[in-house]
């Protein structure tokens, strides 16, 4: 035991336990990323395995990798892969594991592919309601007029 | 737990998801849209689909089920449609499990100007988006990115429109909140924009925020004349300075006067010891104000931080004519001019200065084909300005713009036809919601 403890702190490796069980083995530096897995290693010293139930394996193997690859460059074609569930999911996912650099890239993608869309598509995105009335809506819609131009097709 | 959407109203949709942050809901979470919230039409479907219990990894699930009343595109098809897992909290819309604090978080990313489309989204989100503890985070965010204001005033209507960079699209927005005498565009600066003008005899200044369609007349400097005006804002302080230093019509000296927004007064400092400007623009860049001077030749440069002038000896380079200065980020000043006019080798370089050895270094040439298409004519007049190492590039007649990024290196056209007027005044803005 004393002979593993004073190996370099990098090498020491960790298990993190999905929601699902899967389980994934990384080395300490990796998941000191999370912030949520650094306070429980602060915690509790000796722990081995780390349960992370608020993530799906699937889900929490694509946070591994980012974090362990994240630059500029790789950040700027991560999002490219994922839809829009994902997206998210995978921003609950960096919320909940405490990972600022992953929910600001994850922000700004989601706010990309948002942004030059019509009100309609917003509201599918995020499944909500129109409660304006068509009156309120129609104000609005000619108060801003010039920010309703050039809107992608949805 | 409740099926999120019981309610048609996202408000009290959101406070049952609060409630269930805490609550495991780890499985897959897409389900077929068999229980989306009630849209005004059709009725809820309240099917114990993905209850704790039930498991269905049917692939004929994938299917998206009818109730919503729009059809759906390509890309919902794609979204919906995933395999259920048991044995996990299920939430019929993914979506709405977002946390307040996060969907702050993604709007605060989307580009201000789209911010005003958002507002027609729900009851919820316009208000949200009004909201001035949102605006003042959404500044907080980094720059949108770098846009071209280009004003134009004829008659009586200001012609506004503004070109976002990153989003490569014009917006006509709306300058009649300005009052009829705001006239001449003196400048942008972390996102208020600076005009002046006459009203009657009296020469004013106002500083604005087009976003927010707010404005703020500044009072009369001592010597109150139209004179040569820059604005410039310090985020870090919450504040902006105005700095007058010469008139603009003769030569004629005044002490520098500069405003400050925390004071909301003038102050008054040393006179600039040189005179004839021989051009009509300057810069500011790491708390300097740099002027080029014909005698002594050079830079006149004013220090904010110690209120007075100095004189920087650095020669410019032969045979320039309608010499810009232009600041770049940080220390970088630039020095934008045609050279060889009435001659074959006619273009425009850049250079830039060295601080250290007081000298004009080149460091760009504009490639001969750029040149021919932004002045057609060879003594044709040229405007230039500047952001963050990009140098914007207007021509009177030809009614485009051409930028150069000074890191990049990279030459490209501005699209559309705002440029067309010639009394056309423009510079760089970057869009932000906050005032000072």
């Amino acid at each position: 035991m004393a002979e593993e403890k004073s190996q370099a702190s990098s090498s020491k490796m960790l298990t993190l336990k999905a929601s699902d069980g899967v389980l994934f083995e990384v080395e300490l530096n990796i998941a000191k990323e999370m912030k949520t897995v650094q306070a429980y290693i602060d915690d509790c010293e000796d722990i081995e395995t780390i349960p992370i139930p608020n993530v799906l394996g699937k889900h929490l193997a694509i946070v591994i990798e980012y974090i362990k690859k994240t630059n500029e460059e790789y950040d700027a074609e991560f999002e490219k892969q994922w839809n829009m569930d994902d997206l998210q999911l995978l921003l609950l996912a960096a919320n909940y594991l405490n990972i600022s650099g992953l929910q600001e890239c994850l922000c700004k993608a989601i706010a990309k592919r948002i942004e030059n869309k019509s009100p309609e598509y917003v509201r599918k995105v995020f499944n909500i309601e129109n409660d304006h009335s068509p009156e309120e809506e129609a104000k609005l819609r000619k108060e801003y007029k010039w920010a309703f131009e050039g809107v992608d097709k949805d | 737990m409740n099926c999120v959407g019981q309610s048609s109203e996202l408000g009290s949709s959101l406070s049952i998801v609060e409630s269930v942050e805490n609550v495991v809901f780890g499985g897959d979470v897409r389900c077929c849209i068999q229980a989306s919230p009630p849209r005004g039409n059709g009725s809820r479907n309240t099917s114990p689909m993905g209850r704790v219990g039930s498991r269905n990894t049917s692939p004929s699930r994938q299917k998206v089920v009818k109730t919503k009343p729009r059809g759906l595109d390509e890309e919902t098809h794609a979204t919906f449609g995933k395999v259920v897992h048991a044995d996990v909290q299920m939430e019929d819309n993914i979506w709405a499990m977002l946390p307040e604090d996060l969907l702050h978080e993604i709007l605060a990313r989307v580009p201000p100007f789209l911010i005003f489309r958002l507002r027609s989204v729900c009851k919820r989100w316009n208000l949200l988006l009004q909201d001035s503890s949102f605006l003042k985070f959404h500044s907080s965010v980094p720059s949108h990115g770098p846009c071209v204001l280009s004003f134009c005033k004829n008659s009586v209507i200001p012609q506004c429109s503004v070109y976002s960079l990153p989003l490569k699209t014009w917006y006509r927005m709306c300058f009649t909140f300005l009052p009829h005498w705001a006239i001449w565009l003196i400048g942008s600066s972390g996102g208020l924009v600076c005009f002046s003008g006459c009203e009657g005899p009296t020469f004013y200044i106002l500083v604005c925020n087009p976003l927010t369609q707010t404005w703020r007349k500044l009072p009369c400097m001592h010597f109150n004349q139209q004179r040569q005006l820059i604005m410039v804002v310090d985020r870090s302080d919450q504040s902006f300075k105005v700095i007058a230093t010469n008139d603009i019509c003769s030569d004629k000296s005044f002490p520098t006067e500069i405003y400050d927004s925390k004071e909301d007064r003038w102050s008054v400092h040393q006179r600039m010891p040189a005179s004839n400007l021989c051009s009509s623009k300057m810069a500011y860049c790491d708390s300097r104000l740099y002027f080029e001077t014909l005698s002594p030749l050079g830079l006149m440069m004013y220090r904010l931080d110690i209120n007075c002038w100095e004189h920087i000896p650095a020669k410019f380079p032969r045979s320039l004519l309608d010499g810009y200065l232009v600041a770049g980020t940080q220390k970088r000043l630039f020095l934008v001019g045609r050279i060889g006019l009435y001659s074959t080798l006619q273009s425009i370089k850049i250079w830039e200065l060295d601080h250290a050895k007081i000298l004009w270094v080149e460091i760009s040439r504009m490639p001969p084909k750029y040149f021919r298409s932004l002045l057609r004519l060879s003594a044709e007049r040229f405007e230039c300005f500047g952001l963050d190492n990009l140098i914007c590039f207007t021509s009177y007649n030809q009614g485009k713009g051409l930028l150069f990024d000074v890191d990049k290196k990279i030459w490209s056209w501005i699209g559309g036809s705002a440029f067309q007027s010639y009394n056309n005044q423009a510079c760089f803005y970057e869009p932000r919601y906050q005032s000072y």
